[in-house]
């Protein structure tokens, strides 16, 4: 049985799943393809300009209608440094289900400027980058 | 007599007067101390011994078709008033996955008879078991060499009849005899059974699919650092388990083709893998890179952390390692790192085991937290529930890109735990990232960011105090309301028992012999001032398990009990994300993962 330290959550073979890379203490790491059936998602890749390049602090809070017309707020920070002396990767990863379109994504920088994005710019099942404007 | 003998211990916490009344009054009758506490290990031991026997009798059950090797585990006095029967309810569809419960139907008396029916019934299913785990989860109650009452943990990987692999995790409450005639002899049986829970997963396994590293370029193997062989230093080495706590890894996109890289950590020789892109099939494929991108030959690193610290384009690397002066390379922009860790003022000797990066003064560039143990060669854990002699945490300010400065005692962040995790998030909303710490022997710290470059530490007002043995932590938002939950992995299983009476009055019985509660007298005094005098609730506490608090939203936790969250096994790293893209964030604990189901909490 190994014994699982480090964990790294990202997608690897680019999939739009997100898969797992573990370091085991004294034998040989495992990585796990994450082949499960899953549902639309979508990935922002946040740039920082007064904030940290990296984002790390901002707040993402992206929106979609659920199956029954309801609208669902899902809610991520860019982070790096958590688990035990883990890194994942830096963008955000939103798992939709089965909806094929997001309403809006309204992101809070580092530097305290929110930005909002309508969801038709955006599509889904791909990565968006994300640039904090000089203006706003 | 019996484990839940009660013993006054608010005497040992008040303050020294009391302490020092204590001490003839505990080195009167030690002996006698000594040795039930010698038989209360004795009886824990064969009572592992018989979880082992169990699990060797499942397998050969199943190897000749027939339960009686389970059976004979049990009582010929076996009767469980009130049992049931237990069955599987219709299954769950969780992604690829059914989810079964198994519940106890009815409440009538179960006999040997009955028992050894419904064991058949239940094998039967089996083609094959893989694997098979029974663990003590909690001893509730012990008559040395007589009885016990437990719960255990039965856990079999296995194929059904139809070809289809499952994990079958029961937690039962188990009544046991000792059958023995007389003496110290033990034959542990079950008299009686409890279902506490109990579910099986059953899938393909095309869920996580293990990759073939050889295939995808992937030739690391972690190896412990050589300065802290036990068997080679066993004389200056004091606390030898830090070799085990190895084993930090990182991702990020180093050399900005789009690809998560791969950067592994470890006593002898990190090594950094490329991301080439996958292969036809879907594999991911990877290159060692670690030569030419310029960080061959580094060892005793705990953890690496990837970002772009100057803000110039591309991600630096910082390295936290174990008693050595830690590293920071900056990258050229083309994917080579240079040694800037001389003039990086972050080349501090500390025990560091964790890191997190936060920009804790908003100035737009990027802070270190950085987690610092106990120095392995100088100490020991002092009070194995709430050890406050180790190193202090520390927390860099970026200055400019151009260097870190050691703000720790400014910012009041040094945490003397010994620290395994460090984790930033914004606790209270106000949009300043506050900072979480796990501690080994101890207890969570929870800094709230005074938005003035000082910190406050909150744990105990915010309901996030827990007292275990913290290996991991992550924040993330479950509950979709907003703001930041958090979950924390810690020692489970049967370290529990650590926390019963008879161990807890054995600990202090050593601290009293070898003068430490002298030392230790203000911590005692502190830890009294935390949590009062029920130190048996506290050793209840420490190894629970992991742990998931839920923010009320404004900065403050409740612990959830019952999410299910709890057995994971012995955690280390832990996470949140969304495994299967449908909007749940999910958990991952060290040895498995936990589904998030719409409208339930994990």
């Amino acid at each position: 049985m190994l014994d699982g330290r480090g964990v790294a959550v990202a997608d690897f073979d680019g999939d739009g799943r997100l898969d797992l890379a573990i370091n085991n203490n004294n034998s040989r790491p495992t990585i796990y393809d994450n082949r499960l059936p899953a549902g639309n998602w979508l990935r922002l890749e946040l740039v920082g300009s007064e904030s940290n390049r990296d984002a790390v602090g901002a707040k993402a809070q992206l929106s979609f209608r659920t199956g029954d017309g309801a609208v669902r707020t899902l809610t991520r920070w860019v982070e790096a440094g958590s688990g035990y002396a883990s890194q994942s990767a830096f963008p955000l990863h939103f798992g939709l289900g089965d909806a094929s379109a997001v309403e809006a994504v309204e992101i809070t920088w580092p530097s305290g400027r929110v930005a909002r994005i309508e969801g038709g710019d955006l599509g889904v099942n791909r990565i968006v980058k994300v640039e904090e404007a000089a203006g706003g | 007599m019996t484990t839940r003998q009660k013993v006054s211990w608010g005497l040992v916490v008040a303050p020294v007067v009391a302490a020092l009344v204590l001490v003839p009054l505990t080195l009167h009758g030690m002996a006698q101390k000594d040795e039930q506490h010698a038989r209360f290990h004795n009886a824990g031991k064969t009572i592992n011994g018989f979880l082992s026997s169990y699990c060797k009798g499942v397998e050969a059950a199943l190897a000749q078709g027939e339960v009686s090797p389970v059976t004979a585990s049990y009582s010929r006095g076996y009767r469980a008033p009130g049992r049931g029967r237990w069955i599987w309810s219709l299954p769950e569809d969780e992604s690829s996955v059914a989810v079964f419960h198994r519940r106890a139907e009815g409440a009538t008396d179960f006999s040997a008879a009955e028992l050894a029916d419904e064991m058949a019934e239940y094998f039967g299913d089996f083609r094959s078991v893989d694997k098979t785990i029974c663990k003590i989860d909690l001893i509730e109650q012990l008559e040395i060499e007589r009885s016990a009452v437990l719960t255990v943990k039965l856990i079999y990987d296995a194929v059904d009849s139809g070809g289809q692999f499952f994990q079958d995790r029961h937690l039962v409450r188990w009544y046991l005899v000792n059958d023995a005639a007389g003496g110290e002899a033990y034959d542990w049986k079950i008299e009686r059974d409890e279902l506490v829970e109990g579910f099986r997963v059953a899938g393909e396994r095309i869920g996580l699919v293990e990759v073939d590293l050889a295939a995808s370029g992937i030739d690391f193997e972690h190896r412990r650092d050589p300065n802290l062989d036990m068997k080679r230093f066993r004389s200056d080495l004091q606390f030898g388990v830090i070799q085990h706590a190895s084993g930090g890894i990182s991702t990020a996109d180093y050399d900005l083709d789009g690809r998560p890289d791969l950067l592994f950590l470890d006593g002898e020789r990190l090594r950094l893998y490329r991301n080439l892109g996958s292969t036809e099939n879907g594999e991911p494929r990877f290159a060692d890179v670690t030569a030419e991108s310029g960080l061959d030959g580094i060892g005793r690193t705990h953890v690496g952390m990837f970002a772009d610290f100057d803000n110039d384009g591309d991600r630096d690397l910082f390295l936290g390692r174990y008693l050595t002066p830690n590293r920071f390379f900056r990258n050229d922009g083309s994917g080579v790192f240079a040694d800037a860790s001389a003039e990086s003022g972050i080349d501090v000797t500390v025990p560091a085991t964790s890191a997190t990066l936060l920009d804790f003064d908003r100035d737009g560039f990027l802070d270190i937290y950085l987690g610092v143990n106990g120095n392995a060669f100088e100490a020991l854990p002092r009070l194995p529930f709430y050890a406050q002699n180790g190193k202090p945490n520390r927390l860099f300010r970026n200055d400019g890109g151009e260097r870190f400065v050691d703000v720790t005692e400014a910012s009041g962040t040094g945490d003397v735990g010994w620290s395994l995790a460090v984790a930033t998030g914004d606790v209270d909303g106000d949009g300043w990232p506050d900072l979480a710490v796990a501690n080994d022997f101890g207890r969570k710290n929870l800094y709230r960011n005074n938005r003035d470059g000082t910190f406050d530490e909150i744990a105990r007002e915010a309901g996030a105090l827990h007292f275990s043995g913290g290996m991991g932590l992550t924040f993330g938002d479950f509950d979709d309301d907003g703001s930041v939950d958090l979950y924390t992995s810690n020692i489970n299983s049967n370290q529990r028992w650590f926390g019963e009476d008879m161990t807890v009055s054995q600990y202090i019985r050593n601290v009293v012999r070898t003068k430490w509660i002298y030392a230790d007298v203000f911590e005692y005094w502190r830890l009294y001032r935390l949590v009062g005098n029920d130190w048996v609730e506290l050793g209840q506490q420490i190894g629970e398990g992991n742990s998931l608090f839920r923010n009320r939203g404004d900065g403050s936790f409740d612990e959830l009990k019952d999410s299910h969250t709890g057995r994971a096994g012995w955690g280390w790293s832990v996470n949140f994300f969304d495994v299967d893209n449908d909007a749940d964030l999910d958990l991952y604990a060290a040895n498995g993962w936990i589904s998030n189901t719409p409208g339930t909490d994990l």
